[in-house]
């Protein structure tokens, strides 16, 4: 049991930390980083009709490595997303993809957290609160800083180099007060088109005290219809399905996978969720080693495999999964409403009709009672 | 439920001259193989009872196209069901005999309004346990008369709960989360798939299928000619990558895309139960999003392709885009 002496410390250790932080995170380091970069303009997005669909579009897919952030924080964070911005709009991008967990190196704005989090973040968590803290109340108290910082950057790298920015994502507080993986949709105005939530969690993100959102957004926008959902998202051909079904032409998934690169289990993601909705796809990978946890994956250009030239379902890949790329290509929407003519989807309503969407919670607890089974 | 189930995958070559006699020798050669791997489960591939027809009845013409369905009407007219009792009859013989489970792959059956392309599952007793239709059929078929089932079933058996893929079913993920939500352990898939081969037009279909929703794969592939298309593909045994040599998701496959095999692999639904309490993909899924949407969003793609996009494009134009 506390003690009112050790409540009251407590109490001011954070509010000195939440005004650190609060320093820290101003929008002007950032805009004024921004500012010495002296950006030119690109004029990629005036090739794009002002309304209708565009023939084709030109993505870049930024392969980031996430390193922690020691020191200089804002501005150090805005450098990178501008030097990975100006490596893809000199390439013609007219839209920018930024991985899952982009924002995720502000949290070396906790200090020292390199030493604490040698065993793991949750063991480093454990180890400050004493087990009484989720990691998800870590990124609940960096989450304004880090949202200024985020906003400002992508927002501010938007507007200079005047490009469409999907942010990737960072882990926020959420207008309800809920821990989400968030997403930003930027438009060449630097104006926040939309925010995506993380529809499907992994199991980390659920025990870390993160919750899933519940709206999947299929833009209008002058790129074409487009949906972010995240990662996870597209393990699941749900996502795809709405999202096709919905109008979107392009899924773009900004992802992270903290695991070994292992060429098959990479093919369980986006690749066939574009195959089976006849879809233009675009991942981002994040890749390095953050706090421990490493992150791999080919960041490219997606589409039917009749569509690519080697009928393997990729326009461009990364050359590597574990090094920082920026990956740009083509992506050919006439070429896709061909396709789609010329190979209609046949779906059995009836069929769905009867099982969709009730069976989702009967067949979970069908499948725990067999799953049970085999433990016996 | 036993926990390792023995199971075999037939890759049958389809002739083009060939006696009816001959044929069935080759299939019961084939069983044979398979049994003496040890199988307890044997499937063969789509149309394996339509190759019978062809060659039973070359008079008939049945071709892929618009009058296949008159075709197999105009047999089934003039020798009433015997042809396709007959057939089932042969494999409810060999199963007895081997005391193993056969899926003899899918027959073309007669229905008002064209034929059904339906597989059938048949007991180490000898007995027709349940069918299946497919659910989903791409332009050549429907212009073939074939019309879709409207149901998936799931048949519960000693091997574990076996549900089935058939044909264009394994290109829509719809088909196989609903027979895994249902329970089914075991997808079973008799397919034929016009050359040329394409491994990631597979890797496409089951392949993924079987990744995202944690179960066993059997997809028995049909080659050769038949009713005037060539067909080739690489049958596959398959399980999600984490219980697979080299991480690849296949347990075994067929040496070649071209030519007749048999092969067997071993279900561990012991490993299965463990992949899957390490991480049920089930366990992540969005109920209240689906509820959102399912089923109503499919509603509207129905429309003719055509239409479906005008549509699209219209509503696309009518707002300024952001």
């Amino acid at each position: 049991m506390k003690t009112l002496m050790e409540r009251i410390s407590q109490t001011l250790s954070i509010l000195l930390f939440k005004g650190f932080l609060w320093f820290q995170s101003r929008p002007s380091i950032v805009k004024q980083t921004l500012a010495e970069k002296q950006i030119t303009p690109s004029s990629a997005v005036d090739e794009l009709p002002e309304s209708g669909r565009p023939s084709k579009i030109r993505v870049a897919a930024v392969q980031m490595k996430l390193e922690l952030i020691k020191e200089n924080h804002a501005r150090a964070y805005a450098e990178t997303a501008y030097r990975l911005t100006k490596e893809a709009v000199e390439q013609g991008a007219q839209l920018v993809v930024f991985p899952e967990y982009s924002g995720i190196p502000l949290v070396g704005l906790i200090p020292g957290l390199e030493d604490l989090a040698r065993e793991g973040l949750d063991s480093a968590v454990k180890q400050v609160s004493g087990g009484e803290t989720k990691v998800a109340d870590v990124f609940r108290l960096l989450s304004p800083a880090v949202k200024r910082i985020y906003e400002t950057t992508f927002s501010t790298l938007a507007k200079s180099f005047r490009v469409y920015i999907i942010s990737g994502s960072t882990l926020l507080e959420d207008d309800d007060g809920k821990m989400r993986n968030i997403g930003y949709f930027f438009d060449p105005y630097g104006n926040l088109i939309t925010k995506q939530r993380k529809l499907h969690l992994v199991p980390l993100e659920s025990e870390w005290g993160f919750e899933p959102g519940q709206e999947l957004r299929v833009l209008d926008t002058r790129l074409g219809r487009i949906a972010f959902p995240i990662c996870m998202d597209a393990t699941y051909f749900e996502t795809f399905r709405i999202a096709r079904l919905r109008g979107a032409d392009i899924v773009v998934i900004p992802a992270a996978n903290n695991e070994e690169y292992l060429f098959w289990r990479t093919m369980r993601g986006i690749w066939p969720r574009v195959q089976e909705c006849q879809v233009l796809g675009v991942s981002a990978h994040a890749v390095g080693n953050l706090i421990g946890i490493p992150f791999t994956g080919r960041s490219g250009l997606l589409g039917p495999l009749e569509l690519t030239q080697s009928e393997n379902g990729y326009f461009t890949q990364a050359d590597t999964f574990n090094d920082e790329e920026v990956v740009v290509g083509d992506l050919n929407l006439d070429a896709l409403y061909q396709f789609r003519e010329e190979n209609p989807l046949n779906f059995n309503v009836t069929l769905y009709e009867k099982y969709l969407p009730g069976l989702y919670t009967e067949g979970q607890k069908e499948r725990t009672q067999n799953t049970g089974c085999l433990k016996e | 439920m036993i926990l390792l189930a023995r199971v075999a995958c037939i890759q049958l070559l389809s002739r083009r001259r060939e006696s009816p006699g001959d044929f069935l020798l080759r299939l019961t050669c084939l069983v044979e193989h398979a049994t003496h791997d040890g199988a307890q489960l044997i499937v063969f591939p789509a149309y394996t009872a339509f190759a019978y027809l062809t060659l039973a009845h070359p008079e008939a013409q049945l071709y892929f196209g618009p009058g296949l369905a008159q075709g197999i009407r105009r047999i089934w007219s003039s020798y009433g069901a015997s042809n396709f009792n007959d057939f089932l009859d042969f494999f409810k013989g060999l199963a007895r005999k081997h005391g193993t489970y056969i899926v003899p792959g899918t027959m073309l059956t007669p229905t008002g309004k064209g034929v059904t392309n339906t597989a059938y599952l048949i007991s180490p007793a000898g007995t027709t346990i349940g069918t299946q239709s497919e659910t989903h059929l791409n332009r050549d078929e429907r212009g073939s008369g074939f019309v879709s089932g409207d149901d998936l079933q799931v048949f519960a058996t000693p091997l574990g709960n076996l549900g089935f893929v058939i044909c264009e079913d394994a290109w829509y993920p719809e088909v196989m989360r609903i027979l895994t939500l249902k329970g089914a352990q075991i997808i079973i898939a008799p397919v034929a798939v016009p050359k040329p081969y394409s491994k990631w037009h597979q890797v496409r279909g089951m392949w993924q299928n079987i990744q995202q929703n944690q179960v066993f794969g059997i997809e028995s592939c049909l080659t050769g000619f038949l009713g005037g298309v060539e067909f080739e593909g690489r049958s596959t045994i398959y399980a999600t990558c984490e219980m697979t040599p080299g991480d690849t998701g296949v347990l075994a496959q067929a040496k070649a895309a071209h030519m007749e095999d048999v092969f067997t692999a071993g279900l561990d639904f012991i490993k299965l139960g463990e992949t899957i309490r390490r991480f049920d993909i089930f366990s992540q899924f969005n109920r209240p999003l689906y509820k959102q949407w399912f089923p109503h969003v499919y509603r509207e793609y129905p429309l003719p392709a055509s239409r479906y996009h005008e549509r699209k494009r219209e509503e696309h134009e009518g707002r300024k885009p952001l």
